[in-house]
């Protein structure tokens, strides 16, 4: 087994152990803060897949900004209300989790299904790719392509996000503003 | 393309407006803008229809249809919203410019070509409903409604993004024509990432329309949601959902029918059956329209089943009767909610002898939505059952004429409770925005019921 493989290994692991703590863990911070641990080691997978720019991009505004919110969301919300939330539902047999077993079950099935089926075929235009040797290694600069492809093939849909941040803007607004009394 | 950008510069405009607080002109600068952006699009109708920015969208007949008749349904939409957002909030603009971005949204969804802009277009159409839903800020059932709705979004946005992603492993390519000539050179040698992401946009787009088993936020986000709000998400937002699924079926996945029919079809069935059974069982008016608009659900996937040449025209017509009828049966509602406080059916009892206009319109359109002839949802029901016989067996058929028959049953309550159910009652006072939009509304479903080339030649 070498390094690489090595280190997969262990972001994976950590990934979803981490993960899977975040979702049954009582305790609201301390799943906050393992939800840290399964940011870092997604980006860490990212960088496997030569994704520098996307595993930079998870860190500095997953980890770096939307985590920090959620910590201040936490330390300022009231202590009565999450409480309550600690209590939730216990037992194996309470609804929701039999929805959530179903839903991840199947596609947990429709995944290992495909991955068995794929077996090593990789897809056509994978593989004639890398026999006209049109792909990165692990010293290429990925950020000039995507900016590239942003701003010629994929300009629209770039123009179009601001659409959806500009009402996002208007939404926090709207969830922050003062109402008066009725 | 030039219709998308006059909608988000409207949308800014009327954000300027709210900011100088010029309250009056809000209405008649978004229905001007919508005017605009309907000539626009019927501009463009003869003219042959190219990919444009690089493939990223695609203005033919099919697009075209659809947005001028999401932009209609919200013109109607918005005449309602006189006098009805002030009692919400002093800052209505933001309200009506949420309303437009939405639509741009819904434009963006009927129009795609690349599976980048049908993930947007879901997106800024959903983002701003999101937000619509809770505009009651001090209302728990609207909170709870919009809480919901975005979760339940965000989670099946998901399953969407993932299905996007896999069909793009096995095509190298989110371009709609890429995909489809993939499907053509490969007939033998799919690859497998490409059935699972069929199977995850399914399920995807199923959440987005509301089909069971995935519908399960339906009533509670219908029903929380402001009564126009909820008119807008059941009419334009629905039928625009309806038309990027059958956009995105009938230009790629054709050729793998034999591989997700079967899927759907249970879907459709199961969608039909819990829609219509849970109607029969509701008190409330509002909560029998978000079940009643699950079981349409199921007969508009009827229309992505028999896929065809006449799948669009079916969805098109359909989706056009029952967004009709739909808002005139929602307007009603806000009138005798304004008055009674009640959404309950007793409510309408004895209707008829105060508000007979408001009884008659709110009468032709149960018909429509119950599929009766002479009326438009007769002619949508047809079209959809015949492409069914064409192509499937009878034993379907049967279903659906049995799920007809069952929404006749609760469609006609609201009609015995407004004919023959005396009660004391004052007058509902109707404003001339509401007797328009309910005149053209019954008029619309009477006449595409007599004349049905009037929408059937379009697609």
């Amino acid at each position: 087994m070498t390094a690489e493989l090595l280190i997969f290994y262990v972001l994976a692991a950590s990934a979803l152990v981490s993960a899977l703590l975040v979702v049954s863990m009582k305790n609201l911070a301390r799943a906050l803060f393992l939800l840290f641990v399964t940011l870092f080691s997604v980006a860490g997978l990212f960088i496997f897949c030569l994704a520098d720019f996307i595993a930079l991009t998870q860190i500095m505004v997953y980890v770096g900004g939307v985590l920090v919110l959620m910590l201040f969301a936490f330390m300022l919300s009231n202590k009565e209300l999450l409480n309550d939330l600690q209590k939730g539902l216990t037992g194996f047999f309470a609804l929701p989790r039999w929805q959530a077993l179903i839903i991840t079950a199947g596609m947990g099935f429709i995944l290992i299904h495909m991955a068995i089926n794929m077996g090593s075929n990789l897809p056509k235009w994978v593989t004639e790719a890398a026999r006209e040797g049109k792909i990165f290694t692990p010293t290429d600069h990925t950020e000039k392509h995507i900016g590239l492809q942003l701003m010629t093939r994929y300009l629209l849909p770039f123009e179009l996000i601001s659409l959806v941040l500009l009402m996002a803007l208007m939404g926090a607004a709207h969830l922050t503003r003062k109402e008066p009394k009725p | 393309m030039s219709a998308i950008i006059t909608l988000s510069l409207l949308a800014v405009l009327l954000l300027y407006l709210g900011l100088f607080k010029a309250k009056k002109a809000l209405l008649p600068v978004s229905l001007l803008g919508l005017l605009a952006a309907i000539v626009l699009y019927s501009i463009q109708w003869d003219t042959d229809a190219e990919p444009l920015y690089s493939g990223m969208v695609l203005f033919d007949h099919f697009a075209v249809a659809f947005s001028i008749l999401s932009l209609f349904i919200t013109g109607l939409v918005f005449l309602l919203s006189r006098d009805y957002f002030d009692s919400i909030s002093e800052h209505v603009a933001e309200y009506y410019a949420l309303i437009i971005f939405s639509l741009t949204g819904a434009l963006l969804v009927v129009s795609f070509h690349n599976l980048a802009m049908l993930f947007i277009g879901i997106e800024i159409m959903s983002v701003a409903l999101y937000i619509l839903v809770g505009i009651r800020k001090r209302d728990f059932s609207s909170n709870e409604a919009a809480l919901k709705y975005f979760l339940m979004g965000a989670f099946s946005t998901g399953f969407l993004l993932f299905g996007i992603t896999l069909i793009y492993g096995a095509t190298g390519s989110f371009d709609l024509t890429e995909i489809k000539n993939y499907l053509i050179a490969n007939p033998h040698s799919i690859s497998p990432l490409f059935y699972s992401g069929i199977l995850l946009l399914i399920i995807g787009l199923s959440f987005k329309v509301g089909a069971a088993p995935f519908h399960f936020w339906t009533p509670d986000v219908y029903e929380g949601a402001p009564i126009l709000i909820t008119t807008f998400m059941s009419t334009v937002v629905k039928t625009a959902a309806f038309a990027g699924f059958l956009r995105l079926f009938l230009t790629c996945f054709v050729p793998l029918q034999d591989f997700w029919a079967p899927v759907l079809l249970v879907i459709t069935v199961l969608t039909l059956f819990i829609g219509n059974i849970s109607a029969l069982a509701q008190q409330s008016f509002k909560r029998m329209l978000a079940y009643s608009s699950i079981s349409h659900a199921g007969y508009m996937l009827f229309g992505i089943l028999s896929i065809g040449a006449a799948s669009a025209g079916a969805i098109f017509v359909y989706s056009a009767a029952y967004s009709i009828a739909s808002v005139v049966a929602f307007a009603v509602l806000i009138l005798v909610k304004r008055s009674r406080g009640s959404e309950h059916f007793e409510a309408f009892n004895g209707l008829a002898a105060k508000n007979p206009y408001l009884a008659f319109t709110l009468s032709v359109a149960m018909l429509s939505l119950a599929g009766i002839p002479l009326t438009a949802g007769f002619v949508g029901k047809f079209m959809m059952f015949s492409g069914v016989l064409a192509n499937y067996h009878i034993v379907l058929l049967l279903l659906a004429v049995l799920n007809a028959a069952m929404g006749i049953y609760y469609y006609f309550r609201v009609i015995v409770a407004m004919y023959f159910r005396p009660a004391d009652r004052e007058e509902v006072t109707v404003n001339a925005n509401y007797k328009a939009v309910l005149f053209i509304g019954a008029l619309l479903t009477i006449a595409i019921g007599i004349f049905p080339s009037l929408l059937a030649g379009w697609l």
